[in-house]
Parts: structure tokens; C-alpha cells; sequence
């Protein structure tokens, strides 16, 4: 893609391996990873579970070092977690006795740059964003579900992260809490156009959100697919709409078919090639 | 017909309904003070009925006399409030040391295994036996005085607390951590600001059972070897055969370890309110 190569590359996966060892023998987790996460790009890795997903996350945020291969953030080696990649889990971690302001200025204590008056701005700021301006004082307790999973991500941005990995942030949500997020992150991405990598087994929420699709397959753990996602998505209203067009069930059909087949059984560039014929 | 439906109009609350409210609120534990109360009128019908030996059981009321006796003159030449308060400073005393040590090793134990592996034995080896069995050493020791109770003490709220650490240690959400170091946190700040404050909601029961089971050995050392505190004043007046001051000095005793445990179920509520909910 000769027009990804002008855009910034803020991370980059080169040739990672992952073993680990188990018992005698080991096991080869994630084989030969390449991978450029550039501005403004809104990933949904899609993958079955136990294809890696989580061991490629643990990379990615630095918990876990490849076996070979390198990763980069910017362009300084990616050796140990720090501010630059932001990571939200699947169950908001937030720390119970703080209040979500203190929650949402913890990282932008540490991240150092920052002086008062701007933490307490963009606390301020990030609080709005996710609408919890009215709860700033309560603590993770006293909130719901949903909110505290908002609060997470305000959390997570307030720093201002080059990279923001969500780890299926929304799997433990009701479905209509989901929804609402869905269209609230969709909306915080709009307006921050940072890199966000969105790792998700919900194949309509990767369609709705992403605008680049990664599948991943097990045994080892490695990219199968690497596409730009084909909606259109550039009119308001189209969480409502999308569904309604015939592109959307054929990507849908698509994608789970990539996510489930067996390797071997068709090559990914014969696969490319039928995806664009049933587009077209 | 709209003039059949005779809406009422709420009445007046009067002082009644407050009451009434006051009782449906409190039921079970109006129901556990009427339980106490029921025992004592059958305590005090039965002394003076005879249903019992009033040598073993004095009625009540002369336990109470005995009681305001001591508290007007004192039991052999201290005050009530001397031998409570000599009992509850080293029950403080104890538990503080026991607190101070045992935090830092349990995080430090909890956090490294070569550590917990080498405290283990010891640990797990005398918190099995009976605190009373080692008191004889600690008399040796450290001598009859306060030195040898404190100690006591000490090592019996140590394995609660250094236990309940460790444990809590191992039960913070690898999450929250990776949260925290994403945000940039790592070392001491880590170690202070994350970790700690996670296991404190552990650390607080632990300390709770501490408490517990310390109050239950200083009564037991100051019957062995004292010559001041509730303990001791209990089996002292047993051997005058003062059976009412054995009485009022057990409810004492009983009293107080409510009173205690009703404390720092507060503090745990003010401290970890998120544990609360």
C-alpha cells in the first residue's frame, strides 16, 4: 500500500516469535508477527479464542517480551509498558480507592510534562469526554458497569498515548451498554485520531468501528488477513444504517469465514481476491 | 363515577408511627436485646427461687453490687480502670508490633517466593502451637513482667496478619497492575501507591483476627502469670471464692472483646469503603 508508507508508523511489529516453555517441550504461541500500527488507524483484530490473541496484547503493552523479533513505538525499541501505549482490559481495573478524577490523574502524575493547571485540565477534559463530569468524586463502587469502563478509557487517553490498545473492553457489558460504548469510542476516536487496536471476537463490532481489520489463527498465533474495512462510515447516522447494507453482510460472511477456516484449505491471497469479487 | 374513588389523604404521622418505625428498622436486634434480658430475669428469679446453688451462681444483683464495689474502691489496691487498662496496653503494645513487622514482611513475602519459602516453616510451625505452651520460655526469658506478655502477644498476632498479607498479595488482579505500570507506574511508586493499598482490605481482616485471637491469649497469660489486668483479677477472685467478681469480670471481658471487634469493623469501613458494598 504505497499510500500507508507517508503516513506515521507508530508502532511496528518485525518477525515476533513466542514461545513458551511447557513441561519438557514448548509452545509456539505467535509465529512471525509483522505488523505496522500507523496514526489515525482503527484496528479491530478479530480472532477465534486461544488463536494468541491475548499473547500478542501482552507484547504489544510490553507484559511480555518476544521469544524473537523486534517492536518498536515510534521509532525507540518497545522494551518495558510505558505512557506511550495506553491499554484498556476487558474488566475495568480501576484503582477501587480512588475517586475517577484521582483515577483519571494517576498516569498524568506520572507521565511527568504536565503541569497542574493542564492535569486538572485535561482531567476535566476526559471526564467530559466519557460523560463523567457529575461523578468526578465517586468512587469505581459507586458506578456501573458501563461507567466504569468510561471512566477506564478517560483514564487511559487523559495521558495522551501514541497507541491505545483495548482488550475486548466491552465482552463483559450488557448488550445495550455495549452499544452505547461502541458509538461513544467511536466518537472519542473521531476526535483524538489516535492509533487504536480494538481486539474483539464480535465481527460486527470490528466492522462498525474499524476502519482496518486484522484476523488472526491459531497454532502459531499469526495474521491471516490484513484489510482496510470497505464501509462507508462517512455519514452520521451510520450505526443505524450499516446493517441495512448488502456490504456489510458479505464483509460479516467474510470475516467469519476467515476466522474459522483451516489453514491450508484456500490461500489469503485467493480468498483477497474473492472478497473483492463479491464487492464488486 | 369519578365521586365513587375516595382518594385518602395521607394521614398525620404522630409519634406512634415514629416508634413503630423505630421497631420494624431495629426487629433482630430488639429481638437479640430481648434475649439478653429474658436470661438475665431467669438468672436473678432462679437465685432467688434456688432452682440453683447461689455459691456457683450468685444472683445477679450481687454480681452488680460486687461490681460497683470494685469500681468504688478498686481490687487489691488498683482501680477497675488500672487492671483494664493494664490488660488493653499490652493487647495495643502487641498489636502494634505485630502490625509493623508483619505488614512489610507479608508484601515482601507475597512479592518474592525464595523469602516466603524461608519464613514458612517457622511461621506455619509455631502458629500451630498453643500460645501458652511457649509462654514458659518467654517467662524465662523476658521474666513475669510485661516484657514476656507483650512478646506473647506479638508473635500471636504476627502469623494472622503476615498470613492474611501474603495472601493478599497474591490475590491483586494481575490487571490492575499492568493498568498501573501502563500508566506509567513502576518501583516504590508501584509498590506504595498500587500494591499496597490493594492488600489493605486483606491486611484489615487479618488484623481483625489478630486482634481476636490475641485478646483470647492475653486473658489466658494473665491467669498464668500476672499480678494486674482482667485476667488476672478473675482467677484471683476465684480463689477467694468471690464468684461474683468472676462473673462481672467475664461479662467485662466478653463486653470488651465486642467492643473491640465493633471498632475496627469501623475502621475497615472508613478505611476500604469499597469493600463494603
Amino acid at each position: 500500500m504505497s499510500q500507508n508508507e507517508k503516513r506515521q508508523v507508530n508502532m511496528e511489529l518485525n518477525h515476533v516469535e513466542q514461545y513458551f516453555s511447557q513441561g519438557s517441550g514448548s509452545f509456539h504461541a505467535l509465529g512471525d508477527i509483522n505488523l505496522k500500527i500507523y496514526q489515525e488507524d482503527f484496528i479491530c483484530l478479530l480472532g477465534s479464542s486461544g488463536c494468541g490473541k491475548t499473547s500478542l496484547l501482552n507484547i504489544l503493552a510490553g507484559y511480555a517480551h518476544p521469544t524473537s523479533g523486534d517492536v518498536r513505538v515510534g521509532n525507540e525499541p518497545f522494551i518495558k509498558p510505558n505512557p506511550d501505549v495506553g491499554v484498556v482490559f476487558q474488566q475495568a481495573n480501576l484503582f477501587p480507592w480512588m475517586s475517577v478524577r484521582q483515577n483519571i490523574e494517576f498516569g498524568l502524575k506520572r507521565k511527568g510534562g504536565f503541569s497542574r493547571a493542564e492535569r486538572k485540565e485535561r482531567t476535566e477534559y476526559y471526564m467530559d469526554v466519557v460523560g463523567l463530569s457529575k461523578f468526578a468524586d465517586s468512587l469505581p463502587h459507586q458506578l456501573s458497569g458501563g461507567m466504569r469502563q468510561r471512566a477506564t478509557i478517560a483514564r487511559t487517553l487523559a495521558p495522551d498515548p501514541k497507541i491505545v490498545l483495548l482488550d475486548e473492553p466491552f465482552s463483559a457489558l450488557d448488550a445495550l451498554t455495549r452499544e452505547h460504548l461502541q458509538r461513544h469510542i467511536y466518537e472519542i476516536w473521531k476526535k483524538t485520531k489516535k492509533s487504536f487496536l480494538f481486539i474483539t471476537h464480535d465481527v460486527d463490532e470490528a466492522l462498525i468501528l474499524s476502519n482496518r481489520i486484522l484476523v488472526m489463527q491459531p497454532n502459531p498465533g499469526h495474521l491471516t488477513a490484513d484489510l482496510e474495512n470497505p464501509l462507508d462510515k462517512s455519514h452520521t447516522g451510520f450505526f443505524r444504517s450499516i446493517r441495512e447494507t448488502d456490504e456489510f453482510w458479505s464483509m460479516r460472511e467474510y470475516l467469519i469465514d476467515q476466522i474459522t477456516t483451516k489453514e491450508g484449505s484456500s490461500s489469503t491471497g485467493s480468498q483477497l481476491h474473492q472478497l473483492k469479487t463479491v464487492l464488486n | 363515577m369519578a365521586a365513587n374513588i375516595t382518594v385518602q389523604s395521607p394521614k398525620k404521622r404522630d409519634a406512634l408511627d415514629g416508634l413503630r418505625d423505630f421497631i420494624y428498622k431495629h426487629k433482630y436486634k430488639l429481638i437479640s436485646v430481648a434475649a439478653v434480658v429474658v436470661l438475665l430475669i431467669l438468672w436473678e428469679l432462679g437465685s432467688i427461687f434456688g432452682w440453683f446453688n447461689p455459691k456457683f451462681i450468685p444472683p445477679i444483683s450481687s454480681v452488680w453490687s460486687a461490681f460497683t464495689d470494685t469500681l468504688a474502691n478498686g481490687y487489691n489496691g488498683y482501680s477497675l480502670g488500672a487492671h483494664l487498662w493494664a490488660s488493653m496496653r499490652r493487647l495495643l503494645i502487641a498489636i502494634a508490633v505485630a502490625f509493623i513487622i508483619a505488614v512489610p514482611l507479608g508484601l515482601l513475602a507475597g512479592a518474592n517466593k525464595v523469602v516466603h519459602a524461608i519464613l514458612d516453616p517457622f511461621i506455619e510451625f509455631y502458629r500451630a502451637l498453643p500460645p501458652l505452651a511457649y509462654y514458659t520460655l518467654l517467662v524465662l526469658w523476658f521474666g513475669i513482667g510485661d516484657m514476656s506478655k507483650i512478646t506473647l502477644l506479638t508473635l500471636n498476632a504476627f502469623a494472622p496478619i503476615f498470613i492474611s498479607t501474603v495472601f493478599s498479595v497474591e490475590q491483586i488482579p494481575q490487571d490492575r497492575i499492568n493498568g498501573a505500570r501502563s500508566l506509567g507506574s513502576n518501583g516504590v511508586d508501584l509498590f506504595l501507591n498500587v500494591i499496597f493499598p490493594s492488600c489493605l482490605p486483606q491486611i484489615l481482616t487479618g488484623l481483625r483476627t489478630a486482634v481476636g485471637v490475641a485478646y483470647a491469649t492475653m486473658v489466658a497469660a494473665e491467669m498464668v502469670a500476672a499480678v494486674s489486668g482482667i485476667g488476672w483479677l478473675v482467677l484471683d477472685a476465684s480463689k477467694y471464692v468471690r464468684y461474683d467478681i468472676v462473673y462481672y469480670g467475664i461479662i467485662i471481658m466478653g463486653a470488651i472483646a465486642i467492643l473491640i471487634d465493633a471498632v475496627i469493623r469501623l475502621i475497615i469501613k472508613r478505611v476500604t469503603p469499597w469493600t463494603q458494598t
